[in-house]
């Protein structure tokens, strides 16, 4: 199955630039999510991908095939909407058969793909259903069933889980991930739940107004993100400004010292001298010291500060923590009981502290 | 305690009866409404196409309803129905055109194509009988085009023209009610078809179509009753030749011979036509429900 190819893709309603320039290079037989924010273009690039949108600038390709002009009936795309969209004058099996009569199937083997893809998602027996006689997740399987029986080059899903309660959308994630390997076809996967993208991508592309801003694997999403923006809406951060002061190129350190005179030891990655940067830390990398006996690693930043709010999620406590002029956010376990004012020790290891160049 | 628990329960079933009744309160003035204006003159015209002209019950006007304006019913229902037939699927494909596609043109169409419906019938008689005269407009055109010959033109005085007519009067009004059904239609409806594989015409027939039988059929049923009752427009394109429409040969009656027996009988045969496409809308649309196969 070939990969897909996204060149320069641009696409404007009006005033509004929905999509700017987008390229991206999906696998053969990768799932690849497109993370971001609500009105971010993530809709409009799978609807470009799909054909339901002519895009204003750039190339779709799927394999060495230009698919730009291609109608979408001719590209061999199956689609996942959000609604589901399955017709309601139609039998799940006339649902699914819809397509596979288009392309002439004989008539024998209709039932038998029908019956395989049915059971692929494990709805076989409510062939003679009707779509309003399904539960929510059920429509949601035949949805996707209706889209992979015609044996679809590329799979695309458009928020698929959004209408789900939590739990079966959990369940769904892996049930997808594990459908999309088994049949090694290539997917593309819109999400704004950066769990569910975490969970099953094999590559995350996060978007922001119409941009991709950073590409990578899950865990390179989450541990390195390298901006601002992939960093505050991937898990929480906290952001601290400053200035490199030096540079400790045998260990690979850097110092960098904020504003207020806090020095920050952190990896030195590319920096230079002078360079104005951004740490991004997670609060779950921040370890609270009370007892001043506590053994430190010799790479670990410690600092002073002053506990300002406390927040008890159920499963961690989300202290904000007043250090010189900023404020960091720090999750512990619930057996942690500091109060307002309190004075605490901050450990941060210096590599899990994330830079991030301030303009981006 | 226990006479005064049973007193509340009598309350109560009281209270019950007085619930039942009192919707059936509110809905009497709009029940005496109808019944007076609609049940009263309709029964009243059913009860005297069965009357002679001396006042006594028979079948004399039904009779000779049948023997003078038999083939003038036949002319109505075929006027009707191919009318209604060509005008539902100009219809369907103008609504399905401004449904699928965008863009200036649309805007401009789906504004121009509601004209028609504002113009009375008269005045489309009127509009009519010079557009489709033997030397009028559209035989000029069609002359100057080189399909006919000016010496030889159409005749359109007759079903032909009469088709024409109520198409260019109606299909507008169905086009109004059945695009707003095509316009509820979530573009992903449209969408999945596609990906499938369906092109538009497949699209149309297969989803647009029947996922909107309810809005198709209320306005197949309107322009058809519409078209079988209308006097205005035969009148004026054929007037009394033969053969013509039974509202035509209503209104000579009572004008010419003051023959109210005949008139109503054939009232309720008008009345009759209407009736099998009510009772075939109710079969299909209502009772089915609009999803089912
Ligand atoms: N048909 C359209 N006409 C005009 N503007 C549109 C249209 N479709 C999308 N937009 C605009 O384009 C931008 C991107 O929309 P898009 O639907 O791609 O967002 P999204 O990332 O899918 O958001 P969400 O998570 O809310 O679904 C938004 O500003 C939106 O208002
Ligand atoms: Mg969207």
């Amino acid at each position: 199955m070939p990969g897909l190819h996204l060149v320069g893709l641009l696409k404007r309603f009006g005033k509004t630039t929905a999509v700017n320039k987008v390229n991206l290079e999906i696998e053969d037989g990768e799932i690849m999510t497109l993370l971001g924010p609500s009105g971010c273009g993530k809709t409009t690039t799978l609807r470009c991908i799909a054909g339901f949108l002519i895009p204003d600038e750039g190339e779709i390709y799927l394999g060495d095939q230009s698919m730009t002009d291609l109608p979408p009936e001719k590209r061999g795309i199956g689609f996942v909407f959000q609604n589901y969209a399955l017709w309601p004058h139609m039998t799940v099996f006339d649902n699914l058969s819809f397509g596979l009569r288009l392309r002439r199937v004989p008539r024998s083997k209709i039932k038998s793909r029908v019956d395989e893809t049915l059971a692929l998602v494990r709805l076989s027996g409510f062939a003679e259903r009707y779509p309003r006689q399904l539960s929510g997740g059920q429509q949601q399987r035949i949805a996707l069933a209706r889209a992979l029986v015609i044996q679809p080059r590329v799979l695309l899903l458009d928020e698929p889980l959004s209408n789900l309660d939590a739990q079966l959308r959990e369940e769904m994630r892996f049930e997808i991930r594990e459908l999309q390997k088994n049949l090694g076809i290539t997917a593309v996967y819109v999400t704004h739940d950066q769990a569910e993208a975490l969970v099953l991508s094999d590559r995350i592309a996060v978007m922001n107004n119409g941009i991709i801003t950073q590409i990578g694997t899950p865990e390179q999403i989450y541990n390195q993100p390298n901006n601002r923006f992939v960093a505050g809406f991937i898990g929480l951060s906290s952001f601290v400004d400053g200035i490199v002061t030096g540079l400790d190129t045998a260990r690979a350190y850097a110092t960098v010292t904020t504003s207020d005179e806090v020095a920050i030891r952190v990896p030195a990655g590319s920096m230079a001298l002078n360079q104005e940067v951004t740490l991004a830390i997670r609060p779950e990398h921040i370890t609270l010291i009370s007892d001043t006996s506590a053994e430190v690693p010799p790479d670990a930043n410690l600092l002073e500060g002053e506990v300002i709010r406390i927040a008890y999620l159920g499963d961690v406590i989300d202290y904000r923590i007043q250090v010189g002029g900023w404020t960091l956010r720090v999750h512990t376990d619930t057996d942690t009981h500091l109060r307002p004012k309190d004075k605490v020790q901050l450990m941060i290891p210096a590599e899990r502290i994330n830079l991030i160049s301030p303009d981006l | 305690m226990a006479v005064a628990k049973s007193d509340a329960s009598l309350q109560d079933k009281k209270g019950e009866r007085l619930a039942w009744a009192f919707p059936l309160a509110l809905l009497l003035p709009a029940t005496a409404l109808m019944l007076v204006l609609y049940a009263w003159p309709f029964v009243s015209s059913v009860y005297r196409s069965f009357l002679a002209k001396g006042g006594e019950l028979t079948l004399a006007n039904y009779q000779k309803a049948f023997e003078l304006y038999f083939r003038d019913v036949v002319f109505s229902l075929e006027v009707a129905i191919l009318s209604t037939i060509v005008a539902a699927i100009l219809s369907i494909t103008l609504s399905a055109y401004v449904r699928l596609s965008s863009g200036r043109l649309v805007k401009l169409i789906s504004l121009l194509y509601r004209l028609p419906i504002f113009i009375p019938f008269v005045v489309v008689g009127q509009m009519m009988r010079t557009f489709l005269a033997p030397h009028g407009l559209l035989n000029i055109f069609l002359a100057q085009v080189g399909v006919i010959d000016l010496n030889a033109p159409l005749q359109l005085f007759n079903m032909q023209g009469l088709v024409l007519s109520f198409v260019w009067k109606q299909a507008p009004f169905m086009t109004l009610i059945i695009l707003g059904g095509f316009q509820m239609i979530d573009d992903a409806f449209v969408e999945a078809a596609r990906s499938v594989g369906a092109n538009i015409l497949q699209v149309i027939l297969r989803v647009l179509v029947p996922m909107n039988r309810a809005s198709i059929s209320v306005a197949i049923i309107l322009a058809f009753t519409s078209t079988v009752g209308t006097f205005t427009l035969p009148f004026m394109l054929i007037g009394g030749k033969i053969p013509t429409t039974v509202t035509v040969d209503i209104a000579h009656r009572v004008t010419y011979f003051g023959d109210w027996g005949v008139a109503n009988a054939l009232g309720v045969l008008m009345y009759l036509m209407v009736l099998i496409m009510a009772i075939y809308y109710l079969r299909y649309s209502v009772k089915k429900g609009i999803y089912e196969a």
